[in-house]
């Protein structure tokens, strides 16, 4: 199953909303299980068992271990634990948001709702470049595997700025380089085009979409009942 | 992400995050404003924690965030239309920067007592809580927050537009 | 059709300077395939981009004369409706995709120019039968090869109606299974009357789908060839003209090992390679003597590059040892051995100088070694020039420079020379030759038979298993 870009966007903001205002461990439980099931339902590569083993993985540190781990332990992971753990909700809205658009729609969608076409451009070509990016940063540091660039230099801050130097010399130089041939590509096929563009892909918001979000505003509004108003 | 993950490991240096996320924003910020000479590059650059902000509570949020959007439409104005030059980068980088020292640092900063209610009650640990309440206590380390997130910002671009100078121009790619 | 005036173009506002292409005339009929040869920098490139709208839209600089297409000039014509009329199709097959799915890339040029959803869909069923790309349709852009991708953007080009198709060196980052497949869809073009020109270097495939080939050399149309008289030029008069080989033939070079009475220097035995937990090669042995300059081959996916990688350190094999005189090495000592020359070399390049990158490993270096270093690898004069402001053979002599000057006795390059002319690549051959006199052993993975044939001393075979 897959939902509409606008859906997904509300999803990630609304989850972070919850995220935030929601204190209770048992609603934030329900909210992930929700998502995970979701997940399930989606295309494919939506599910990702890593970050729930990683999700599972947390939950129990803080509510298993931190009682039984020594004082010092605890200040030192509390912190990161509890502040990763409380926004893995957005995290996975995140990772069904990018499996399950295709780039194509993002852009019509967005032209519908008459967001700037510079601003969709953009957005387009930087959503595109993020897997490239991980590639490149990886051929990079092979690259200076294989050369002791900072040979010679005994300063330790001197040779963290050569390292930095050279990490990020390559990754600017394919940067633009990869900007530029990209936006050669795009308007030779007619990206600025001013009128409006078709998308085979595109559908209106349907009965699922109004479904997931109608879930969703209930659940936040749940939350905010929690936090401000009610019981509290 | 990983960044803020490290940042956050003790209280103590939760309050540098600012800083030192700003100092690869500022190196990143040169090649952007340099490269893309389009409009709207700050204001994508400034969507993300903007809608973190928003996301983030409900009224300090959307504060935060239409605070967020405001300083992005500053910081391109500053740049201009045109190719802009060095100084212009500097100012309009420093004033995007802002967004994290004022605006990050609003809620713990002015309202203490909810921010370390707030953290208590999502779990995290009562000695850290107490850390922060003292630390955030101390109004004056927010001026503190802000002169080093500037002067981060500041080194981050000065090592961005060396690395133009150097690399990039002499190579022709800009 | 399309007609060039007298076309001029030079790079920034600088008048001084020298312009790239001058004096462009050429005339094109509609179903002609015209292609553009010449050395690297020669200006084809640029010809192109000022056909397809690139020029002046995109980089700006001094340009002069008009290009017509249809009768009418195309100078203040707004690039979207020159996209209209003019496909192009880039070297570079990892850059030119918006789209993570096949099916939305290719039909992404039509969107854009508001086509109704039925005609786009109408067309794409036509476009997946013609090129036969069924199998690749609904699979995703990233796990596609650089030939997948490829035929990805010329379908995009095909789908389209315009009739005009300009061809940025399709062919560079291609292996041959890859060119065949591009070859198809090129000649498939042609017998649908579509005008295409195409500039290239490797020459090959094109034998049979050229009508009329230009030559162009220093910024100017030099000469124009019938297809026929082209392709039938001896080879002296190819090589005199710096032209990569104009027809397909296999590798006479020998796989036997040669007769020694020394023993092997480097030795691999019982190696099991894995690419992403997928063994790829399982129990294989391999040997190399001082100063060999081996050709490794075989098909895509035999795991060519993932041997290199072992050799360089990079990897770990699953199984095995790599020794080098007899002693066992750890992977980090590969790496301190071996120099690896990656195939795409930008990424190794790390200083703001040709004199610095040189020095970076070996700041120590004396006074005296430097010049020499620069003749023998022909860079002199270049030592201020930012690496990256190099061409790429230019690029790939620096980077063996470096490797080879830190002391590293044991060469590793993949694919050297795929985008890289005749003499830039008798040049990078010219270079391992020397080397290996000094007992350098250079092992080279490569597709290029012209270059095997001209420096390799034997060729390794990998088979897919």
């Amino acid at each position: 199953m897959t939902l509409d870009v606008r859906t997904y966007i509300v999803m990630i903001v609304l989850s972070a909303a919850c995220s935030s205002l929601n204190t209770d461990i048992l609603v934030e439980i329900g909210i992930m299980t929700a998502i995970t099931l979701l997940q399930l339902i989606s295309a494919k590569g939506s599910f990702m068992p890593k970050l729930l083993i990683c999700y599972v993985l947390m939950l129990l540190t803080q509510f298993v271990l931190f009682p039984v781990m020594p004082q010092t332990v605890v200040s030192l992971l509390s912190l990161p634990v509890v502040n990763i753990r409380s926004f893995f909700p957005t995290i996975m809205c995140i990772v069904l948001l990018y499996r399950n658009t295709k780039v194509s729609q993002m852009t019509a969608t967005f032209t519908r709702m008459h967001v700037p076409k510079g601003v969709t451009i953009t957005l387009a070509v930087a959503v595109r470049y993020i897997p490239a990016l991980k590639e490149e940063w990886l051929h990079i540091r092979e690259a200076m595997k294989m050369r002791t660039v900072s040979a010679g230099v005994r300063d330790p801050f001197r040779r963290m700025c050569r390292r930095l130097e050279c990490q990020l010399v390559p990754l600017f130089v394919s940067a633009i380089n990869t900007s530029d041939e990209l936006s050669a590509a795009a308007v030779t096929r007619g990206i600025d085009d001013p009128t409006a563009p078709t998308c085979r892909n595109y559908k209106p918001l349907g009965l699922r979409d109004y479904t997931v979000l109608f879930i969703t505003a209930i659940v936040t509004a749940f939350c905010v009942w929690r936090e401000y108003g009610g019981a509290a | 992400m990983v960044l803020a993950a490290v940042m956050n490991i003790s209280g103590y240096t939760a309050i540098f995050y600012p800083a030192v996320a700003s100092f690869f924003i500022g190196i990143l910020y040169v090649i952007v404003s340099c490269k893309v000479p389009k409009r709207f590059a700050v204001l994508i650059f400034g969507i993300v924690p903007c809608a973190y902000f928003f996301a983030s509570g409900l009224i300090e949020g959307v504060i935060g965030s239409i605070g967020v959007i405001l300083l992005s439409f500053i910081a391109e104005a500053i740049l201009g239309k045109e190719r802009p030059d060095a100084a212009k980068i500097t100012v309009s980088g420093l004033v995007y920067t802002l967004y994290m020292s004022i605006i990050g640092m609003a809620e713990n900063f002015l309202f203490t007592d909810k921010y370390c209610n707030d953290a208590l009650a999502h779990g995290i640990d009562g000695t850290i809580v107490e850390q922060m309440r003292q630390m955030y206590g101390m109004k004056w380390l927010w001026a503190v927050v802000i002169a080093a997130t500037a002067l981060c910002t500041f080194i981050g671009i000065a090592i961005g537009k060396a690395i133009m100078k150097k690399h990039l121009r002499k190579a022709g790619l800009v | 059709m399309l007609e060039l005036q007298s076309v001029s173009f030079g790079y920034g506002e600088d008048m001084e300077k020298a312009p790239e292409i001058r004096g462009i005339d050429m005339s094109v009929k509609k179903g002609e395939c015209i292609l553009l040869c010449g050395t690297s920098g020669c200006g084809k490139s640029t010809i192109l981009k000022t056909i397809n709208g690139i020029i002046p839209n995109l980089i700006s600089g001094r340009l002069d004369g008009s290009v017509f297409i249809d009768g009418k000039s195309t100078d203040n014509v707004p690039m979207y409706e020159l996209a209209a009329k003019v496909s192009s199709v880039f070297q570079n097959p990892k850059t030119q995709f918006f789209n993570t799915d096949a099916e939305s890339e290719i039909t992404y040029g039509l969107e854009n120019r508001g086509m109704p959803v039925d005609v786009i869909n109408e067309r794409l069923e036509m476009t997946v039968s013609e090129l036969k790309i069924e199998s690749l349709r609904y699979k995703s852009m990233f796990e596609m090869s650089g030939g997948e991708k490829q035929r990805i953007a010329f379908a995009s080009a095909y789908i389209s109606d315009n009739d005009i198709i300009v061809l940025d060196e399709p062919s560079a980052n291609l292996d041959p299974e890859a060119i065949d497949e591009i070859w198809a869809v090129v000649a498939k073009m042609k017998e649908n009357g579509r005008t295409i020109i195409i500039a290239e270097h490797r020459l090959y495939y094109l034998e049979g789908v050229a009508d009329a080939v230009l030559y162009i050399a220093g910024g100017e149309i030099r000469k124009r060839y019938d297809a026929v008289d082209f392709f039938s030029m001896t080879d002296d008069e190819r090589k005199e003209l710096g032209l990569r080989k104009l027809h397909k033939n296999d590798i006479k070079i020998t796989t036997e090992l040669p007769l020694h009475t020394e023993k092997p220097i480097l030795t691999m035995n019982g190696i099991t390679l894995a690419y992403k937990k997928h063994i790829v090669q399982n129990n294989l042995g391999f040997e190399a003597y001082h100063g060999e300059i081996i050709g490794i081959v075989g098909s895509n996916g035999a795991g060519k590059t993932t041997l290199l990688r072992a050799l360089a350190g990079l990897c770990k094999p699953k199984k095995g040892v790599i020794k080098y005189n007899g002693k066992a090495l750890s992977a980090r000592q590969l790496r301190r051995l071996c120099g690896l020359v990656m195939q795409d070399v930008n990424y190794q390049l790390f200083s703001d100088s040709v004199r610095n990158e040189i020095l970076l490993e070996n700041s120590g270096m004396d006074e005296q070694t430097l010049p020499s270093i620069l003749c023998e690898t022909g860079l002199s004069g270049l030592e201020d020039r930012h690496p990256q402001s190099l061409s790429d053979g230019q690029k790939q002599r620096l980077a063996i420079a470096a490797a080879y000057t830190s002391g590293r006795k044991i060469l590793l390059l993949d694919e050297p020379t795929s985008g890289l002319d005749y003499r830039s690549m008798l040049l990078v051959g010219k270079l391992l030759k020397k080397l290996s006199e000094k007992g350098v052993i250079s092992i080279v993975v490569t597709h290029d038979t012209e270059f095997i044939e001209s420096v390799c001393g034997r060729i390794f075979r990998l088979e897919k298993q």
